[in-house]
């Protein structure tokens, strides 16, 4: 991963675009728009959201990219922390209107875009990626993903997994120790 | 997990917390692949946002309609990079490629749906049905492809590469299905962008279109390939008179009488579904006679797809992989997702992102590892 990110130059960009380098805003958005707004629509499930949130995050990016600091880690880690924040924002927000709505729990709705196109470039880091969420235990991946992709509390989660929240905290703690592990060769510094 | 950056920990702590960041957000990316196409507006609107000048970068099509496998994924972004900003745009053939007399084909709408689709979306775009604009932007693209380049050394531009079997020999046909494809690709966008109103008709050249659930209802496509000797491996139902029903999205799919082409829409309600079935004794057997093809299509901002269609089975087992360099000369290698290599006559569409320092001038091949170690190269770049 961080051998990818570097090949992709993202933290550089991030460093031309604190520097008010606005080509760098160009460049960052040619590499990054379809995986930031994919990765909304994963989370957000909604096609104008996903536009709206990745707009958003391109602008925060540009804003706070002076805080961006590469010694403490990657630019794509750090963009994506930026628009789970937006997005997390968002399903927040929808959950205050809509009371009622169920939200699209990760795993109910299917993965990535039919008819989409493939990522080569990360193809070898998502396959790892994919291998080691297989090799978790199935509540273990959705204890994961609800603490990745919902917006509830821990012990809203803990409640709709009928657990206590420490149990919870145990089980997501274990989960990302056993993950990192297994992803050490695509994460390590 | 907060989305800024660590606190003052200690730094095994801080170490920590940034790997579960980064464990997390790869996992995020993971879940989100295959990808989507951003909306084209995206950049334009947060320059907006930021009050920063309009770039002069090129435009974005809307795209991810036809970002399927194949053809249709490399007709986009052929679009993407004959309609660039500039009035004649400059695309660099690799083989040359030969001009071909082509007739402008007309698209015939869909009968159900032509009185709301012949009319043109107001400001933006070419009517399909003004033969004037379409005979005028073919001939401009005729024109291009038979200009050598003239951008002065340094300047982006678009650069197509062929993908040939070894040993093969480019020629006039590879030219010629360069020309086919843009023109192909100019007639489907055209026609893309003039279905507006509550119907519209979509252009498939190839490939399945699985996501068809997702679309609007109104929606009705038009298959200029459609796949009917694979229908039962699609999951379809065959009915009376050449129509399929696909029980996965509830699309009906009918030849259309006037062309080789289907046309699908969603089922009627009222539809006889028992008159379709799966047996195997209707299957029309096809046999597959194409010859392996593919294309490097590298836009102006540098972003590649790598297009490959008809693609012979190889051995269970086996894995594919793209070997090109980088521009320090080392070799990278792609590892290819292997769900579809044992079917013959496989396509396979992806993209290299910009910025990724790939530099397929140094070459390309498109290699098969069997599982008794052999080795197999299926498509390369034409060495000089």
């Amino acid at each position: 991963m961080d051998g990818a990110c570097r090949q992709l130059g993202l933290s550089e960009l991030l460093l031309r675009m604190a520097a008010r380098e606005e080509a760098a805003l160009t460049e960052f958005h040619a590499i990054m728009a379809d995986r930031l707004f994919s990765m909304a629509l994963r989370m957000l499930d909604d096609r104008e959201a996903a536009a709206e949130v990745l707009q958003d995050a391109m602008v925060r990016l540009w804003n706070s990219a002076t805080r961006f600091d590469p010694a403490r880690g990657d630019g794509f880690t750090w963009s994506a922390m930026i628009l789970r924040g937006l997005c997390l924002d968002r399903l927040r927000r929808r959950r205050r209107e809509l009371p009622g709505a169920v939200n699209h729990m990760a795993g109910e709705i299917p993965s990535g875009t039919p008819g989409g196109m493939e990522d080569l470039f990360f193809r070898e880091t998502i396959t790892l990626v994919q291998r080691a969420m297989e090799s978790l235990e199935p509540a273990e991946r959705d204890c994961l993903r609800a603490a990745l992709f919902r917006p509830e509390t821990t012990a809203e989660h803990a409640a709709a997994l009928g657990l206590s929240t420490g149990a919870l905290k145990v089980r997501i703690h274990r989960a990302m120790q056993r993950l990192r592990a297994l992803l050490a060769p695509a994460t390590e510094l | 997990m907060k989305t800024n950056a660590a606190p003052e920990f200690d730094d095994p702590l801080r170490s920590g917390d940034e790997a579960s960041r980064r464990a997390l957000a790869l996992l995020w990316l993971a879940d989100s692949s295959p990808l989507a196409a951003a909306p084209p507006d995206a950049l334009p609107a947060v320059r907006a946002r930021l009050s920063l000048d309009t770039p002069a970068a090129p435009r974005r099509r809307p795209w991810r309609v036809i970002s399927l496998a194949g053809w249709a994924a490399a007709a986009c972004l052929a679009v993407l990079l004959w309609q660039r900003p500039e009035k004649t745009p400059e695309v660099v053939a690799q083989p040359p490629v030969k001009e071909k007399h082509v007739r402008p084909r007309t698209v015939v709408p869909d009968k159900h749906t032509a009185p709301e689709s012949s009319a043109p979306e107001a400001g933006t775009v070419q009517p399909l049905n003004d033969p004037a604009a379409l005979r005028r932007q073919l001939v401009e693209m005729k024109e291009s492809l038979k200009t050598p380049p003239t951008s002065p050394p340094g300047t982006h531009r678009p650069v197509i590469r062929e993908l040939l079997p070894p040993g093969a020999a480019s020629s006039a046909a590879g030219g010629d299905r360069v020309f086919d494809l843009l023109a192909n690709a100019l007639e489907s966008d055209l026609t893309r962008r003039s279905a507006t109103g509550h119907a519209r008709e979509l252009i498939i050249e190839s490939g399945w279109a699985n996501w068809t659930a997702a679309l609007p209802p109104d929606t009705t496509f038009r298959h200029r390939s459609f796949p009917a000797a694979r229908w039962q491996e699609l999951g379809l139902l065959k009915g009376e008179g050449g129509q399929f029903l696909d029980p996965a999205t509830g699309w009906l799919w009918s030849p259309d009488p006037d062309s080789t082409d289907y046309t699908g829409r969603i089922a009627p309600t009222d539809l006889d579904r028992t008159a379709f079935t799966r047996r195997e004794e209707e299957q029309t057997v096809a046999t597959t006679t194409a010859t392996p093809a593919g294309w490097l299509l590298t836009g102006a901002n540098g972003e590649t797809i790598i297009s490959l269609n008809n693609l012979p089975s190889v051995p269970l087992g086996s894995s594919v992989r793209f070997n090109t360099f980088d521009t320090t000369g080392s070799m990278i290698s792609y590892g290819l997702p292997d769900a579809t290599i044992t079917t013959e006559g496989w396509d396979f569409s992806g993209f290299i992102p910009a910025g990724s320092n790939t530099d397929f001038d140094r070459g390309f091949t498109l290699e098969v590892l069997t599982p008794t170690g052999g080795s197999n190269v299926i498509l390369g770049t034409v060495q000089p």
